[in-house]
């Protein structure tokens, strides 16, 4: 079963741990994980949220097993994003800049966002979860996952107009 | 709706998290204010940049790695009984993972009526052999009848022609536990009745310390080949418990009723979390002897 869902998991556990053999690793312990509890799991409910419930406990573990600093490293910019998400600025420059910008500046952008942020945005935006699901993955309120959802955003679309702009796409003054 | 309500819900209407109501304000505002339409356009631009985003595929030898661990372990869940399953992963809470195998170790001594329906098992090609077990081999019967789906033994060949007991191991001698009081039986039951105890189908054997005798019997819903009521009459029992199966008894006759009775007027069912989580004593099997 889970296996029908190994590309997605891969994809998440890569994004999470932004490298590939940690990926591969925390993904063949999700699957193993999830086949030795599958009687847990509630018939009827989403099966990739349960995965990936399983599979973002298996990286917070690893994490944790290698000391706090990286997660503490990841959770820092919790705070330095407070007002991201007022400091929106909905124009046509933005849209012309979203129509040129380049996969790996996505990429790098995405990897860039604290892993708070990180997976609310995967989950939501990539992985196409409810909000409701998001909150039983990562375990927190619903109202916490749209507001880490609309940081995350602000930052993601931050990131992409400074990437954009050290291409030469936009201009300075923009 | 005002552009702070609208920016307030933003995110909520891009995603498709909004009540119809809610949506059909937001449209009207929408076709009103640019500005707002305007962020709107931006967010599902966004959005839609993520989605276009090319996946990851998992490496092919991934999914074959993942297959071969999920199935080496399947096959050693197969083999082994629940009681042993279940010591081996050391927690008892997660027995019902192995749903399926084999709910019981086959005690040494076969009834007339396992015989038959192991003769009519293979007859029907509906034996299966699960590996080996105290006393002979582990065959894992499929049927729809009540105790389909229990270990019988396949053949027997007790060492010395005595009763193995109940929930026997896989291999080697069974590391047993000796209570002799029907206390811990009750602080078993009740730990049982608070869902500590959450293995369902375990085996436990019974000694009559007037006559002698060992019987098993399995407990939890589904009873296995040998589901019926153990004969135990005597007042005072050895209970032999193999691995980390639990004890699951009552006094003879007693029914639900009155053990839940008792569960609640024994103050010792408080204490039954420590009686779960005592050592087991190793070398119980000598009171057999």
């Amino acid at each position: 079963m889970a296996l029908v869902h190994l590309d997605a998991l891969y994809h998440v556990a890569l994004r999470l741990t932004r490298n590939r053999a940690e990926a591969e690793d925390v993904v063949q312990e999700t699957c193993l994980r999830a086949f030795r509890s599958f009687h847990r799991f509630n018939p009827g409910t989403n099966c990739r949220a349960w995965l990936f419930t399983i599979l973002r406990n298996v990286f917070l573990n690893r994490v944790r097993t290698r000391g706090w600093e990286v997660l503490e490293a990841e959770m820092e910019g919790l705070d330095q994003v407070e007002t991201a998400a007022d400091t929106h600025v909905g124009g046509s420059p933005e849209e012309q800049l979203l129509q040129t910008v380049l996969h790996g500046d996505v990429d790098r952008a995405l990897a860039a966002l604290p892993l708070a942020f990180r997976e609310a945005v995967m989950l939501v935006d990539i992985e196409g979860l409810t909000y409701r699901e998001v909150a039983e993955v990562i375990g927190c309120p619903i109202g916490t996952v749209m507001s880490r959802l609309s940081r995350g955003r602000a930052l993601l679309r931050r990131a992409l107009v400074r990437f954009a702009r050290e291409h030469g796409y936009v201009k300075e003054a923009e | 709706m005002t552009c702070a309500e609208v920016r307030a819900r933003l995110h909520a209407y891009v995603d498709g998290e909004l009540t119809v109501s809610d949506i059909t304000e937001l449209d009207g505002h929408c076709v009103e204010c640019r500005e707002c339409a305007a962020r709107v356009a931006a967010e599902r631009e966004l959005r839609q940049l993520l989605r276009r985003q090319p996946r990851d595929a998992a490496p092919p030898d991934l999914r074959s790695r993942i297959l071969h661990r999920v199935r080496r372990e399947a096959a050693v869940a197969d083999r082994a009984p629940l009681a042993a399953r279940a010591g081996a992963r050391g927690g008892r809470d997660r027995g019902g993972a192995a749903a399926g195998g084999p709910h019981a170790a086959p005690a040494g001594r076969r009834t007339r009526g396992q015989a038959h329906r192991l003769r009519r098992a293979r007859a029907a090609g509906r034996a299966r052999h699960c590996g080996p077990a105290r006393g002979g081999r582990l065959v894992q019967v499929a049927g729809r009848h009540a105790g389909d789906g229990a270990g019988l033994l396949a053949s027997r060949h007790p060492p010395d022609g005595r009763a193995s007991g109940g929930g026997a191991t896989s291999d080697g001698p069974p590391t047993c536990c000796t209570r002799r009081d029907a206390r811990s039986c009750r602080s078993s039951w009740s730990l049982r009745r608070r869902g500590r105890l959450t293995l369902p189908g375990r085996r436990v054997a019974y000694r009559d310390t007037s006559t002698s005798r060992t019987s098993t019997r399995d407990t939890g819903p589904s009873r296995g080949a040998t589901g019926r009521p153990s004969t135990v009459s005597s007042r005072c029992w050895t209970i032999r418990r193999c691995s980390s199966a639990p004890i699951v008894a009552r006094r003879a006759g007693a029914t639900d009723a009155a053990v839940a009775h008792d569960v609640a007027t024994d103050s010792r069912a408080r204490d039954a979390g420590r009686a779960a989580s005592r050592p087991r004593r190793r070398g119980g099997d000598a009171a057999y002897r």
